[in-house]
């Protein structure tokens, strides 16, 4: 019995004991209690209390980050740091933590410390916005080398356009001219956006490096890869606007073999840049690979007969080709003879002419009309041209064909107003009143008395 | 609408035309004003309109330190440009692409005899063309002023370009010069030039930076530094090559932010979040609005700085504001009860996009409003985001922010009516305060480009105006470029800008850590040293009041401006002092002596590498004394005197007057000096402020005066004296409302 007893005494204050002990052990720690107080609080009334419970008490991580958040807010930075750097030692990185600590000291105005800090958070945690910001940080603080740094250790072809013109001066500026062929060369062997300016830029560093035979490798590389029509003749530009004529020429005989059906757009390059006797020659040799031709490739011919006035390509790819052709095409290299040669270099043409060519080019129709003596046809064409959009060249054909109306009910007739082009109205009103010369009293002597 | 009278730009032009114009008058008078104006060149084809320019942009500020008024001149209109030749002290073209017209300015700068001194200086940043392309005489002249030859060859520059030749101390300010490969206009500097950068490609030097006799030319590489995230930095020191190439040190420049002294302070609060509902903190608590916090908790508590408060007409319509109006009105009644606040007022519907209302058609905007959102928004996380941001903004009434966040103005029941928006708002908060706080200011809402007429508008209420502009230049934005011009060209107009920015541009208008307009204060400091840019100007929204991190931050600057150097004043003061920095002439009497005319509320000169020289105050008249900063001094006018005449004497001494009499001279004062009087032996002063503050006047070592303050020992003349630098420091207790009495006799 009395072993009985002294168990049940025993087992009762054990019991009781484990009571009080789950009370204590469940009473909540003076740092849980205080934070569910603060969280009633207004942000000022809470900072406070937090001041006055530091040192009396230990914070654990969440009233530590209160704490800092708090004191950030009132713009008490050293207490703000220091909360933020008992967080940072206290856990793995966090990537808020490392973002306050760089803001705290931005907003100090310590840049530099605040730098490394970003630089930690951007290793943690890349992003795009962050490396952007970084690289704005460096840049204003001059760290021209962790700059370089920072943007040569991401991918290339992930930089935005500004980071990569940057990147390209700071290697240039520290004489790093092997990554800086590196980084072009991935930019312009890439499809990124304005790989066409990569591919410029690494042809013009090639050319300056006495490497002319590697562009030209390049630039046919590029021609038979995605988007090779432009490519091709951003290398010909290139390599033009650098001096080397015979790269370009090499890159041009190459695209039209590799790139026979858009190889064509080379050639008004070379015209445009003041090379017209190689373009003349090289359209010989492209045409010498076409049997037929396309919209654009008529078009290429006919700006490279307009703009250098030779007539052979286009003699040559009318009679090869004329009758495969589409009216506008058509129209639009037959409008090339009217204006070099006039009407009568039509005739050798005559079987190409039809009334849908005339429609596509009705100052051609107004020219064979004119050429045959059919006044009606003719007025109807030059109406029709009237239109259309007309160059001041083109004006003056259509008014050199409307001298072959004079006399006639069809001349008085556009005299009258049927046109409406602003261009021609204008002319025909001075076909009319004849010219005086602009500033009158200049031109003519003084008056004398007497 | 019609254009009636008042034009300040036209009407400076007439009266300088009036009075240096006249024919026979023209070289003697005329060429006597210090030329103030920069006449800026720019292509209205390409850049539309001024502010858009880089020359406004990053330039303007500049000139406007170093004294110069910047016109522009559209060169795309092919027009003589509408300025007198006379006051011309520069041209400047800042064009990225060749400009086809120039016969019309052509004609403008061949008329020889017209300008003053050999000409204007003429500055080209980037393209040349335009001047190449004058003529041959012209363009000579033009090249030869900015110290450059062309050989008319451009050459090709790649990585094996270096740097031959750079001044260092005139480049690499904010960012370091970089070699950029590219095509290269061949240009030399002339013998006698100051050649400042220069880089050689494969055998060719090419001129990038070059002070000429009476110009220069910068390469667009050595200028500006455009930034990875659009922060633009100087290439070439801005400052150093203007003042290089205008070489007028020892001319009075007038200087907006400073007065008696000290650098300016004033407070604007907008009435962006008037409405705004402070969150409770426990559930079913009232909550207060932003501006009931403003008006009690700030204002109120800082009754010893004068508050410039911008109130929304429409805010305050039951109609419009809705349920909150009411308390809104409430708010702003007591706001304006309180001696320290100017009232001002930021419109009737808060125009957020001026140029919607330039060319304003009425089913548009319904169109606008009433269009629904776009598809491919919808569900979208940015447009949840965007949803939570502007309930948590709780736009209320009839505004259509709630449902057309990117609305042209926020209320919009009625059509725009220019005339309700300007005149008629300032009318209704007259009414509020019963014409007991009269409006003193009209600030532009939104992104605060009014149009021309909007501008007219407002002067013809009379109620000066300010927005816009501003800037920031902290730790993480250090340059200059941040910063905006005092003022902005529009049309015939100049509206008037805020000197620093606030809140708003801290917390990228309260998305982001709004703990950043902390980092004000390093603004403040780049904008004091090394040079003194910009007035301490504390600018914030009236929702700043619900965030605690604003709020406090605001606190803090508050306190900031009560220990601080500076001079309390109206934001509608600086606007006024702006407009006298416009409008004031400066003409030359001789060596040192310097008569200023037409400033308006100007009541400052500075004087830059100034320290050989001193105020002499015995031969100065209309002056009240001066202060050295740096090498600067600034020199304090009397603000009664019409034509104060400024005479400078050669003295280091570091007190920057000589005195000439016994009477003291004013170095600094925080109280607004209202009238001055210095006789031979004594100084009287009417002040006036909002709080006590120290005048600080500058007499002979030791010497003893009496000094009485109305109000305070009236006649009976307390003893004092000077310390052994000379200096009185005399506390004197001012208050809103009132003039105080300052004098200080007995000096001989």
């Amino acid at each position: 019995m009395p072993d009985v007893m002294r168990n049940v005494v025993v087992v009762s204050l054990a019991l009781c004991a484990a009571g009080v002990a789950g009370v204590v052990a469940l009473r909540p720690h003076p740092a849980v209690r205080l934070e569910a107080e603060l969280s009633r609080l207004e942000p000022e009334d809470a900072l406070r209390e937090l001041r006055a419970a530091e040192g009396r008490m230990g914070f654990h991580d969440n009233l530590e980050l209160l704490y800092g958040r708090l004191s950030l807010a009132d713009g008490d930075l050293d207490r703000a740091r220091l909360s933020f750097q008992r967080l940072q030692a206290q856990a793995s990185p966090s990537e808020e933590v490392l973002e306050t600590l760089a803001g705290i000291e931005a907003t100090a105005g310590d840049l530099a410390a605040a730098a490394v800090f970003l630089r930690q958070a951007q290793e943690a945690f890349p992003s795009e916005e962050r490396r952007l910001r970084l690289g704005g940080w460096y840049q204003a603080l001059r760290q021209l080398d962790a700059e370089r740094d920072l943007l040569l250790a991401e991918d290339p072809t992930l930089l935005t356009p500004g980071e990569i013109d940057r990147l390209g001066l700071l290697l240039i500026r520290d004489g790093r001219i092997t990554d800086y062929e590196a980084l072009f060369t991935t930019l312009a062997d890439s499809t990124v956006e304005g790989h066409l300016s990569y591919k410029r830029r690494l042809l013009e560093f090639l050319v300056e490096a006495a490497r002319p035979a590697e562009a030209v490798a390049a630039a046919a590389r590029w021609t038979q890869g995605p988007q090779g029509a432009e490519a091709l003749e951003a290398s010909v530009r290139a390599l033009i606007g650098r001096g080397a004529i015979d790269a370009a020429i090499l890159v041009a005989r190459d695209g039209f073999r590799l790139a026979p059906g858009d190889s064509h757009a080379v050639l008004p390059v070379f015209a445009r840049s003041g090379h017209g006797g190689t373009a003349r020659i090289l359209q010989g040799e492209w045409l010498a690979t076409r049997t037929v031709l396309s919209e654009a490739e008529w078009g290429t011919l006919s700006y490279l007969a307009e703009s250098t006035g030779d007539m052979r390509g286009l003699q040559a790819a009318l009679t090869s080709n004329g009758r495969q052709a589409g009216a506008p095409a058509l129209g639009q290299a037959l409008m090339q003879f009217v204006r070099y040669r006039g009407a009568g270099a039509l005739v050798p043409w005559r079987g190409l002419l039809s009334e849908d060519v005339f429609k596509a080019a009705p100052l051609v129709g107004a020219a064979w009309a004119h050429w045959r003596g059919d006044r009606a046809a003719t007025y109807r064409h030059l109406v029709a041209a009237s239109n259309q959009p007309l160059s001041e060249w083109d004006q003056l054909i259509w008014m050199s064909l409307l001298d072959g109306l004079r006399g006639s009910p069809f001349h008085r007739a556009l005299l009258a107003g049927t046109v409406d082009h602003p261009g021609l109205r204008q002319r025909l009103r001075d076909s009319v009143i004849p010219a005086r010369p602009a500033r009158a009293a200049l031109s003519a002597s003084a008056d004398k008395p007497g | 609408m019609t254009r009636k009278t008042f034009q300040p730009l036209r009407m400076v032009l007439l009266l300088v035309l009036a009075l240096a114009w006249h024919p026979l008058a023209a070289s003697a008078q005329a060429c006597a004003i210090v030329p103030r104006t920069t006449l800026a060149l720019y292509d209205g084809a390409r850049e539309g309109e001024v502010r858009n320019t880089r020359i406004y942009r990053f330039a303007e500020l500049v000139l406007n330190y170093l004294g110069q008024v910047v016109v522009y001149h559209d060169i795309s209109r092919d027009t003589p440009p509408e300025v007198d030749p006379a006051q011309v002290a520069l041209v400047l073209s800042w064009f990225d692409e060749p400009v086809s017209d120039n016969a019309g300015f052509g004609n403008w700068l061949a008329q020889g005899d017209a300008f003053c001194g050999g000409g204007p200086k003429i500055v080209s940043f980037d393209n040349l063309e335009f001047w190449s392309g004058l003529g041959p005489a012209l363009s000579s002249r033009a090249m030869g002023a900015m110290g450059i030859e062309t050989d008319g060859v451009i050459y090709a520059v790649g990585v094996s370009a270096t740097v031959s030749a750079k001044d260092e101390s005139l480049l690499d300010l904010e960012a370091d010069y970089l070699v950029q490969p590219g095509d290269y206009r061949g240009v030399a500097a002339l013998p006698g030039a100051r050649p400042l950068l220069r880089m050689a490609s494969q055998g060719q030097e090419i001129a990038l930076a070059v002070i000429g006799p009476a110009g220069g030319y910068v390469h667009a590489s050595a200028l500006i530094e455009p930034g990875t995230q659009g922060r633009a930095a100087w290439i070439i020191d801005p400052f150093g090559f203007f003042e290089g190439v205008l070489a007028d040190d020892g001319v009075p420049r007038p200087d907006p932010t400073t007065l008696q002294g000290l650098r300016t302070f004033f407070v604007t609060v907008s009435s962006v979040g008037w409405l705004d509902l402070m969150p409770a903190q426990v559930f079913g608590e009232t909550q207060d609005l932003a501006s009931e916090v403003l008006a009690e908790g700030l204002i109120e508590a800082f009754a010893d700085l004068p508050v410039t408060v911008a109130i929304l007409a429409g805010d305050l319509s039951p109609d419009l504001g809705g349920p909150a109006a009411e308390r809104g009105r409430q708010a702003a009644l007591r706001a304006l009860a309180a001696p320290n606040v100017e009232a001002a007022v930021q419109g009737f519907s808060d125009i957020r996009d001026w140029s919607f209302f330039a060319a304003y058609d009425p089913t548009r905007e319904a169109a606008m409003l009433t269009a629904p959102e776009t598809a491919d928004d919808q569900g979208a996380l940015v447009s949840s985001a965007m949803q939570t941001l502007r309930d948590a903004f709780a736009e209320t009434g009839a505004s259509t922010f709630s449902r057309t966040p990117g609305a042209p103005r926020k209320y919009a029941a009625t059509p725009f009516d220019l005339g309700q928006e300007v005149g008629g708002a300032i009318a209704q908060v007259n009414a509020l305060s019963g014409g007991a706080r009269p409006v003193g200011l009209y600030a532009w809402s939104g992104n605060a480009r009014p149009f021309e007429a909007a501008l007219e508008a407002a002067e013809r209420t009379g109620v000066g105006s300010m927005g816009g502009g501003g800037g920031v230049m902290d730790a993480a934005r250090p340059s200059l470029t941040g910063l905006w011009p005092l003022s902005a060209q529009v049309g015939q107009h100049r509206q008037i800008h805020d000197a620093l920015g606030g809140d708003a541009l801290y917390t990228d208008y309260w998305t982001a850590s709004l703990y950043g307009f902390h980092g004000f204060h390093e603004t403040l400091r780049r904008t004091e040293e090394p040079r003194r840019l910009r007035p301490f100007q504390l600018s914030f929204a009236a929702r700043t009041m619900i965030h605690f991190e604003t709020r406090r931050a605001v606190e803090t600057y508050l306190d900031l401006a009560r220990t601080s150097p500076v001079v309390p004043i109206r934001a509608s003061a600086h606007a006024a002092a702006v407009r006298g920095f416009l409008s004031a002439r400066i003409a030359a009497e001789g060596p040192g002596r310097w008569r200023i005319r037409d400033r308006g509320a100007l009541q400052t000169l500075r004087l830059d590498r100034a320290g050989a020289r001193a105020l002499d105050m015995a031969a100065s008249e209309g002056v009240m004394g001066a202060r050295r900063k740096g090498d600067s001094l600034y020199v304090a006018l009397d603000p009664g005197a019409d034509a104060p005449l400024v005479v400078l004497a050669d003295s280091d001494d570091p007190a920057g007057m000589v005195l000439g009499s016994a009477a003291p001279a004013l170095v600094s004062s925080r109280p607004v000096v209202e009238s001055w009087d210095r006789s031979t032996c004594s100084v009287a002063l009417e002040l006036s402020g909002f709080a006590p503050g120290d005048v600080v006047l500058l007499a002979e070592p030791h010497a003893e005066y009496g000094i009485a303050i109305t109000g305070v020992n009236e006649d009976r003349h307390r003893a004092v004296a000077a310390d052994a630098a000379g200096i009185l420091t005399i506390p004197v207790p001012t208050a809103p409302g009132g003039l105080r009495g300052l004098s200080v006799k007995g000096g001989c």
